[in-house]
């Protein structure tokens, strides 16, 4: 185990000064390469110091790799540091900085296994890539589960982008894995409900609120649906019935067996009320919201959907109607 | 000197002075009284430190004796057309006046006199005396004779005046003369004469000198400094009585031996004599700063120097009361940042202020604006939780050294708690040792809400959990970390 005092890596660091210049980043590149967590740290605490336009594309390669070896567990951690020495973490924090500044789509894996965890602007680097970092942020998801947090909250980025060329289909999967994360992560799932603007959680989330016994949890979903009414106020039938039609595609991906059918089941519905609405029949739509909501209260009752998508079925649907 | 050679002549043809005189041997006295300094020049010319045979003529005196009639040349008369009397004036009133003749005078011609005036115009008028006591005498030696024909001038005290400017010297009235010597076979006459040379002593008050010092302060408000380029430049003036020492002014800067701190002193000042100087403060011992405790003193940590200006005032040296180059606070803890190197550099002295969430070892803290905001908005936003900040600013100093890795967030060399753009904020319920899960989980809880609003305003955290690669990558479920990238000062 290696061993390097704080004296000895502030000094390998005081003998590379602040600047631009070439040499200097030079040296600073090489610095990354240090077994001492220290001296990465101060190299790359410097580096970033350094303009982007002065930053050659060896120091902009080599901090890209650092962070994905970090992230993968590649870079030898032979430090003995005190039992608080945030040392790493900050470091990470830095690494991660000076990584996304650089908007290389190459360091999306060394972003999603390490950095979304310490900033919003790596959970946004991720979700422009779109449906390009969803494999990868599954990775993450089985391999790294003090990661989940943030996967949702970037799930939550993901789907709120107009830019990333998410498929509807991709659209649905995230949504689906939100919804279900609601029960285990309420507060990163509540987080990714806002930033997505899911509207149509909006009674689920005061539903668990009102039940939750842990004060934190319990106002994060409190601030959340706070958040969300207005948006629901301002929604039209229509709106929520798209977004209803969304979060069903996301509940219902991968459905098999009576699930499917339930499935195949309220999605019709939603659709034939859309269809009414956009004609103008106000009476049919009436009641065939009135027969989705008694569909998915017969689905909890068969064990179909959980109490969860029951709810957000029947009381949207509820909405919808009573905005008709 | 002139030989004349004569035949048939015997010592005894030679009429010799009858005149005898009692032996004097007061050929140098020296300055009456007490006090200031003997000085001793000639004619013409600057005085020199000392008493005559002992002149010291590496000394100067202040005062300079100047001949002002008649022209130079007079200074030696040729003893033909002579003699003239000779004034003399001092650039500075002398006291205690003892002029010396030095030369042989002819046995009775009349010593001449001086008169020598005060600045006030009053005047003393005082003859010369001469030792005639080898007067006639004759002398003989290996069957040579001669008469003595000289006289010895005795010095003379000038009494009766406090101070003197200004002396007219009358010389003797016989400028040369002939003197023979006998020999066996022949006589030689040889024709002597008689320099105007005098030799004035005195008593040269210590000069009524002082300085002043009337700037030494560095570049930064109220004349602080740090150690960094352009920062280190300290300027130092001083005022001299009498003005025309102002060229002569010499400085001295050391540490400041008051303090509890050894501040390395600046090689010289530029120029190196003056009444207006620089001086750089060179970079210091970073090594100093791991002996200062938590919080410490500004008495231990501020880099001070003592900075006098001095003249020599006649061989004394006279200093001006000495003024302290001090660093404020600010600069004592941007200096910190100096000396350790930190990666974001120095803040500028305008980003100190008052903190709340200060746990350096300063009662100022780097203030961020916009780090700020940003913390009342997360307050703000996870109400009704009450956010709890259980370490803010830190000095790098407190961050390198004094954070108790047992119970802190740990040393992290680049901190931006170094910059007020770090917070460590409490979570509830406080753990104990062993926490239950309920508790745990409550904590748990709080820091996740904590985390994702600052997460979502933008501010960046530490992960909260464990990495089982990396040992102590995580700033643990006690606290949430966050901070933010500032903008560095200029």
């Amino acid at each position: 185990m290696t061993r390097i005092s704080l004296g000895s890596a502030l000094g390998l660091l005081l003998a590379v000064p602040v600047g631009a210049s070439g040499q200097n980043v030079d040296s600073l590149v090489g610095v990354l390469a240090s077994p001492s967590v220290y001296a990465r740290a101060q190299a790359v605490a410097r580096l970033n110091l350094v303009p982007l336009q002065s930053l050659p594309s060896g120091a902009r390669q080599a901090l890209v790799q650092l962070l994905e070896r970090e992230a993968t567990g590649q870079v030898s951690y032979g430090e003995t540091t005190g039992a608080d020495d945030e040392t790493y973490s900050e470091y990470v924090i830095d690494l991660t900085r000076g990584v996304l500044r650089l908007q290389d789509v190459s360091a999306v894996r060394g972003i999603a296994f390490l950095g979304i965890e310490t900033s919003r602007a790596a959970q946004e680097f991720i979700a422009a890539r779109g449906a390009a970092a969803i494999p990868v942020l599954d990775e993450v998801w089985t391999s790294k589960e003090r990661a989940r947090p943030a996967i949702i909250t970037t799930w939550g980025y993901t789907l709120a982008s107009t830019t990333n060329g998410l498929a509807p289909e991709d659209r649905a999967a995230l949504l689906g894995r939100i919804i279900q994360a609601v029960a285990a992560y309420p507060i990163p799932a509540a987080r990714a409900v806002r930033t997505a603007s899911l509207f149509t959680l909006l009674i689920p989330l005061r539903q668990i609120s009102d039940t939750a016994t842990d004060p934190a949890v319990k106002t994060r979903l409190i601030a959340a649906a706070a958040e969300l009414a207005p948006r629901m106020a301002a929604a039209s039938a229509t709106d929520v019935l798209a977004q209803l039609a969304a979060v069903i595609a996301g509940i219902c991906r991968g459905a098999s067996g009576a699930h499917q059918g339930t499935c195949a089941s309220i999605q019709s519905l939603v659709t034939d009320a859309q269809r009414h609405i956009a004609a103008g029949r106000t009476n049919a739509a009436h009641s065939v919201l009135s027969a989705l909501q008694q569909r998915a209260q017969a689905a909890l009752s068969d064990g179909t959907l959980t109490a969860l998508e029951e709810t957000l079925v029947v009381e949207n649907a509820r909405l919808a109607d009573s905005k008709l | 000197m002139i030989v004349v050679t004569a035949a048939a002549c015997t010592h005894t043809d030679v009429v010799a002075p009858t005149k005898t005189m009692p032996p004097s041997f007061a050929v140098y006295v020296p300055p009456p009284g007490e006090g200031g300094v003997v000085c001793t020049g000639y004619l013409k010319g600057r005085a020199f430190g000392g008493p005559a045979g002992y002149i010291d003529y590496g000394y100067l005196c202040e005062t300079a004796l100047d001949i002002i009639s008649p022209p130079l040349q007079a200074v030696y008369e040729d003893g033909h057309t002579g003699p003239y009397d000779l004034t003399v004036e001092f650039s500075r009133p002398v006291a205690h006046l003892v002029v010396m003749p030095v030369d042989i005078w002819n046995c009775g011609a009349d010593p001449g006199s001086i008169t020598a005036y005060a600045p006030s115009g009053a005047s003393v008028t005082l003859p010369f005396t001469a030792d005639e006591s080898d007067c006639g005498v004759l002398h003989e030696e290996h069957n040579v004779y001669y008469y003595g024909d000289g006289t010895l001038p005795q010095s003379l005290v000038i009494p009766g005046l406090d101070s003197v400017s200004r002396v007219v010297i009358r010389p003797t009235s016989v400028m040369s003369w002939f003197s023979s010597v006998f020999y066996p076979d022949r006589v030689v006459t040889i024709e002597g004469f008689v320099g105007t040379v005098y030799l004035l002593s005195f008593r040269e008050q210590v000069t009524t000198a002082s300085v002043t010092l009337f700037k030494a302060q560095g570049p930064n408000d109220g004349g602080s400094f740090t150690t960094r380029s352009g920062e280190n430049k300290l300027s130092l003036a001083a005022g001299v009585t009498p003005a025309t020492l102002a060229p002569t002014i010499r400085w001295e800067i050391v540490d400041d031996p008051a303090d509890a701190v050894v501040t390395f002193e600046p090689n010289g000042v530029t120029p190196t004599f003056g009444s207006n100087v620089e001086a750089f403060v060179p970079t210091q011992d970073a090594g100093r700063w791991a002996a200062v405790p938590h919080p410490g003193s500004l008495n231990q940590k501020s880099l001070a120097l003592r900075v006098t200006a001095a003249i020599d005032a006649s061989g004394t040296l006279v200093r001006s009361a000495p003024a302290i180059v001090r660093q404020d606070e600010i600069d004592t803890i941007r200096e910190e940042y100096i000396e350790l190197g930190v990666a974001q550099g120095v803040p500028g002295r305008g980003q100190f202020g008052a903190s709340a969430t200060n746990k350096g070892d300063y009662t100022v803290a780097v203030i961020n604006p916009g780090f700020n905001s940003l913390f009342a908005a997360l307050q703000i936003a996870v109400q009704p939780l009450s956010l709890v900040v259980n370490s803010g600013y830190r000095n790098p100093v407190h961050n390198a050294y004094h954070v108790d890795k047992g119970r802190g967030s740990g040393a992290v060399l680049d901190s931006w708690h170094q910059y007020g753009c770090g917070d460590d904020i409490q979570t509830f319920p406080v753990l104990p040792d062993f926490p239950t899960a309920a508790q745990l989980a409550a904590a748990q809880s709080y820091w996740d809400a904590v985390a994702d609003e600052a997460l979502s305003l933008g501010f960046e955290v530490e992960p909260r959990d464990y990495d089982p690669q990396k040992p102590h990558s995580f700033s643990g479920v006690g606290h949430v970390h966050i901070e933010l990238r500032c903008p560095l000062a200029p």
